[in-house]
């Protein structure tokens, strides 16, 4: 995945990571707060991939794991809390 | 959903968070020096944490095992971990690895009064050619300091640079000091004085006069407004604000 594909996705999870959170802000604190952690994390890997002209073989290997995390991590809290 | 499976759910979810914070230090790791730099004054500049500031997120949503983990994740970034373990922000925690990032970037150019002049927006030329840090670098900094030193959450962020300060230098401030410097602009020697003043007063009466009530009676002599707060006589009104203007006299 080039860097291009890899900053298109990232910025959807953060998408997705912003809706979940408006949905559990009010309610959910415990919640919310961990989407919170995850956003944040996600902008800095953003303004990262930004930066870089291209990844190196670890840094590629990074970013596909956390991309895998974040998607797990969605996927739970759309199985679990969203009705 | 049953609450004893959300709780399940919750624990895979704070697992995730662990792991999506060990990946970023990796990747900051493996950052070169201009991109780790560029991060940071990303960080510090352009807002990533700005728009970090509506929530905190403290140790006690973490179990003590997790706690113990981030801990062991983060022993490369300290700070970030005994932040966010002493209930700061998230975003002021990573205010202060980009601090502690122009530190390893520029070993020990910045100094605590290069920071704080930074903070003040009055480098000097020599310091600014010391630092080896662009003016729009610079400028960057006193914009993400002004910031966020106004913005609605002031007093967590000002902590944070506190805790900073006291790493650097072993000066313990509370935020009330911190805005004092920054809005004064007194340089540390003359912070250790306001502090021993600070102390001074504070053992003579043996209540909880705090920075500002201090630096009222210290620049102001505001001795009718401490007498009716304190219930001081005059004389040992006297005697306090002598004590405190020898000590100003060496400021």
């Amino acid at each position: 995945m080039g860097n291009k594909k890899v900053i298109t996705k990232l910025g959807t999870l953060v998408e997705e990571h912003n809706e979940l959170y408006q949905l559990f802000e009010t309610d959910n604190q415990e919640l919310s707060d961990k989407i919170d952690l995850m956003r944040k994390d996600l902008m800095l890997h953003l303004e990262i991939a930004t930066l870089s002209d291209e990844y190196t073989k670890d840094q590629k290997k990074i970013i596909l794991e956390t991309i895998e995390i974040n998607e797990e991590f969605i996927t739970i809290v759309k199985k679990a809390f969203v009705r | 959903m049953k609450n004893s499976n959300r709780g399940t759910e919750l624990s895979l979810l704070d697992d995730l968070v662990i792991r999506s914070k060990s990946g970023l230090k990796e990747m900051t790791k493996t950052l070169k020096k201009g991109a780790l730099l560029a991060l940071t004054v990303a960080i510090l500049a352009t807002g990533v944490g700005s728009m970090m500031n509506a929530n905190t997120y403290s140790a006690a949503n973490y179990t003590p095992i997790q706690q113990e983990q981030v801990v062991q994740q983060n022993q490369n970034i300290p700070t970030f971990a005994e932040n966010v373990q002493d209930g700061y922000s998230v975003s002021s925690a990573h205010y202060l690895v980009a601090m502690e990032n122009l530190h390893a970037l520029n070993g020990d150019k910045i100094t605590p009064d290069i920071l704080m002049s930074m903070v003040e927006g009055n480098l000097t030329t020599t310091q600014i050619s010391e630092i080896g840090l662009t003016p729009s670098i610079i400028s960057s900094i006193q914009a993400s300091f002004a910031e966020h030193v106004t913005d609605e959450n002031p007093v967590q962020f000002i902590n944070a640079v506190a805790l900073h300060i006291k790493k650097a230098t072993g000066l313990t401030m509370n935020a009330n000091d911190l805005a004092t410097v920054i809005h004064e602009g007194k340089n540390f020697d003359q912070l250790k004085i306001f502090q021993q003043n600070t102390m001074h007063e504070e053992i003579a009466q043996g209540n909880e006069l705090k920075g500002e009530k201090i630096y009222s009676v210290v620049y102001k002599h505001s001795a009718s407004e401490y007498n009716i707060k304190k219930n001081h006589t005059p004389a040992e009104i006297s005697a306090a604000q002598t004590q405190i203007s020898t000590n100003h006299k060496n400021i």
